[in-house]
């Protein structure tokens, strides 16, 4: 028997379907991740032969493989939409039948899974010792006036997101900063500005 | 597998212009240079390369022309018009001229490239390229020989782990070759040393020669699956290693019965870090890849006993399976010319900091770290001295001028209580602060800190706390005491490498400049001008009167009237600089 279960957080609803049963003395779980809308009456049914069909197929060492490529699964959500969003957790916890707080535990252990928003364009300015030697503290202090937020933030048109990193490697050219991936190096406060009006 | 490197040894030796495109370069420039050159639409092929090491003359351009080869630095989109005309009319750019040979050079003269010989040279997506420079020539030696055989030279070679603990590679090899069943080999390319950049470049500049070694690596303890490690923060080493993987398996370098050798089979695939410095550490490693918190393990068990999925599993660093490549392409003899009695060979380090030549090179073990600063680096810039020498990170602790005839060797750096680490080397000039730098190291440690240990866990943030109060002014003589016992004790009882390395900066500091410590505890001073709480800010007679700092001030510390001298109320003043920023006289002063 397929079932409709919720999962609520914050006042915010999450639908997916649990089946069990039994195969050769093994008790085995399935879910499937919905939505944020309560199906209606002929979507359910639909839903459901779906899911059954899709559980014949599947094998049961879905959730061992899923365990396993957690992180790189994470990093692809992260790709495409630069953060994990609760509704992500929550899909990816009962598509893989991973426990939500398990799931938590591992992202946020790393620094490269966000779970707020990113700007248009992630400031990530490098604190390492090269960097700090060559007086990055000074850059971060006047990119934080200049955009007007804290390391972490968004500005408010959603355009920049700073963040403080260690060490991208480019230590020969400290101080060093990385835009969406591509590096500047050797800054100085007028070249920094410089970058930034680029991309705006 | 047959690759043509006719072709290919042409294009290496004929007339050609090469531009550096690995991280560094691009971060200088290096890209719009070489749009630059392709648009002139010069009668001589244009190719891209990886980094040549001399970091400091990026974006770097090598012109050979008629047969003539020269190196030019510092080539960027607005002078690169210049360098376009010379070669138009066969001409030298003086401009830009940086040497006709690198062993011209005091950057080069007392390096031996062995592992980097092909940075900056091929184009690090071509195997053709690295075919025709006896590329894959130590893996063809190597499965002549028997498994056995390949591990006894290793051993002779007297390779050390390059990762900074130094074990020895064969032995480490043995422990799996002995076993039966799966087994693993990892390539730690988790580089998360702050100042290191070994790998990177190596990775982005010369992928065949991580793939090659790891074959080797493959043959001789019968590992049949590798995975390369790398951290995220690194995305041209990943597409530049994943490309050569891909490159490798059409060319019967990876998969099944590698080079026709029946029975040879190897798979390497590619995982990527996730922004945790701790994952270098091997047990750490292992537990990302299996898909959970970065945290380490106890060791025993090993590795080489339990590792990835439970299998025998041997992890070793990015530049020892490169250095496994080279000692099978020039033969163990060679390679074991070069180093010490105790370390044999060559070892990539990263100069930064200040220091005027900054880049990535490779000495022999032996070389002395003077050498390495004055002659290799050549020494500070004008107008500083030199204060102190951070190898390895911020596990290293510091070397000072006393001890810098010290030659380069795991066993002599552990002497001086420091660390060979993976070969990041930071200079810090007169005008550092140590307790501040100190305080820097360990907040980058006790953020990295995984939480598993309650030394680590609890003793780093206490630490953290002692320095800010001593860097605040706040500290008292105790202090000094009080943070050298705690850091003993993280030494001695935290579960793994970061935990047991992170004290080493206060304690090294400490041994090395208590005077600097007691003055900002007693004197409430700091001597370099860094410590932003012990600084005075004091407005000169050069003060015009313009009321700039007084508008700026968030405390209302400043008084003065229109075209007269200001004065800033002492007990006012928060120290926040912003009126030293904002005045445009050089007025004040911060001391």
């Amino acid at each position: 028997m397929v079932e409709l279960r919720r999962l609520t957080i914050n006042n915010t609803h999450y639908y997916y379907l649990f089946h069990s049963m039994h195969n050769e003395n093994k008790f085995l779980k399935f879910k499937h991740y919905i939505g944020l809308k309560e199906p209606s009456h002929d979507e359910m049914l639909k839903i459901e032969k779906e899911f059954l069909e899709k559980i014949e197929k599947t094998p049961e060492q879905l959730t061992i493989i899923g365990k396993q490529n957690i992180i790189r699964i994470l990093q692809q959500i992260m790709e495409k939409e630069g953060y994990i969003s609760e509704e992500n957790f929550v899909k990816l916890s009962k598509n893989f039948d991973i426990p939500l707080v398990e799931l938590v535990s591992v992202a946020s252990f790393y620094s490269q899974f966000k779970f707020n928003k990113p700007g248009k364009y992630t400031i990530s300015i490098c604190d390492g010792t090269a960097c700090h030697v060559k007086k990055s503290s000074e850059l971060i202090k006047y990119l934080e006036e200049l955009l007007e937020i804290k390391p972490g933030k968004v500005t408010k048109d959603g355009k920049f997101g700073l963040e403080c990193v260690n060490c991208i490697g480019a230590c020969a050219r400290a101080p060093a900063m990385m835009i969406n991936g591509v590096v500047y190096g050797k800054l100085d406060k007028k070249k920094v500005k410089e970058i930034i009006k680029t991309h705006s | 597998m047959n690759i043509n490197t006719t072709n290919a040894k042409h294009e290496l030796t004929n007339d050609r212009i090469v531009v550096g495109m690995a991280t560094c370069g691009l971060s200088a420039g290096a890209k719009e240079t070489f749009d630059a050159i392709e648009s002139a639409k010069l009668d001589i092929p244009l190719m891209k390369s990886g980094c040549i090491g001399m970091c400091y003359n990026e974006p770097v351009v090598v012109v050979v022309q008629n047969g003539k080869t020269t190196y030019y630095g510092n080539v960027t989109k607005d002078n690169v018009k210049g360098l376009i005309e010379s070669v138009r009319k066969e001409k030298r750019c003086e401009e830009l001229f940086v040497c006709e040979n690198l062993e011209d050079l005091d950057f080069y003269k007392k390096q031996v490239r062995l592992t980097l010989d092909n940075c900056g040279i091929i184009d690090p997506f071509k195997i053709e390229h690295y075919m025709a420079r006896e590329g894959y020539s130590g893996l063809k030696k190597a499965i002549t020989l028997t498994p056995k055989e390949v591990i006894s030279n290793v051993d002779s070679a007297g390779i050390r782990g390059r990762g900074g603990a130094g074990f020895p590679t064969g032995k480490k090899w043995t422990f799996i070759a002995n076993q039966q069943g799966k087994k693993y080999i990892i390539c730690n390319g988790d580089e998360g040393d702050p100042g290191a950049f070994m790998n990177r470049t190596l990775m982005e500049s010369d992928p065949f020669r991580i793939l090659e070694g790891l074959a080797i690596g493959a043959y001789a303890t019968g590992a049949d699956e590798g995975i390369i490690y790398t951290r995220a923060e690194y995305p041209l080493a990943i597409t530049t290693l994943q490309q050569a993987i891909t490159t490798a398996y059409e060319n019967n370098l990876l998969g099944k019965n590698i080079l026709g050798k029946e029975g040879f089979n190897f798979d390497v695939s590619i995982r990527e870090g996730a922004g945790a410095f701790v994952c270098g550490e091997e047990t750490a490693l292992i537990e990302s890849i299996e898909g959970r918190r970065g945290t380490p393990k106890p060791r025993p068990p090993f590795p080489a006993q339990k590792g990835l999925y439970g299998k025998p599993t041997i992890v070793n660093n990015v530049g020892t399976w490169g250095d496994v490549s080279t000692i099978f392409k020039i033969g163990v003899e060679t390679y074991s010319k070069y180093g010490t009695a105790t370390t044999k060979g060559t070892k990539t380090l990263c100069l930064s900091g200040d220091i005027k030549r900054t880049g990535i090179i490779e000495v022999p073990f032996g070389i002395t770290l003077k050498e390495i600063i004055y002659d290799i680096g050549g020494g500070l810039p004008d107008g500083t001295t030199f204060k102190a020498l951070f190898p390895g990170g911020p596990a290293g602790g510091c070397i000072v001028e006393k001890d810098l005839g010290t030659p380069l060797d795991y066993e002599t750096m552990s002497n001086l209580k420091t660390i060979m680490g993976s070969g990041s080397f930071i200079v810090t000039n007169n005008k550092s602060c140590m307790v501040s730098l100190a305080k820097f190291f360990i907040t980058f440690t006790q953020s990295e800190s995984c939480g598993k240990c309650t030394p680590c866990r609890e003793g780093t943030k206490r630490l953290l706390e002692l320095l800010t109060e001593i860097s605040r002014g706040n500290g008292t003589i105790q202090d000094i005491t009080r943070a050298q016992e705690l850091a003993e004790f993280i030494n001695r009882t935290s579960l793994c490498g970061l935990g047991q390395f992170a004290p080493n900066p206060v304690l090294s500091t400490i041994r090395h400049f208590r005077k600097e410590y007691e003055t900002h505890i007693t004197d409430k001073k700091c001597p370099a001008h860094v410590c932003e709480n012990l600084l005075t800010f004091t407005i000169t007679q050069s003060c015009t009167g313009c009321g700039n700092c007084k508008k700026h001030c968030p405390v209302n510390a400043i008084t003065g009237e229109l075209k007269n001298l200001h004065i800033i109320d002492q007990d006012k003043c928060i120290r926040c600089g912003k009126c030293y920023d904002v005045c445009a006289f050089k007025a004040i002063t911060r001391i």
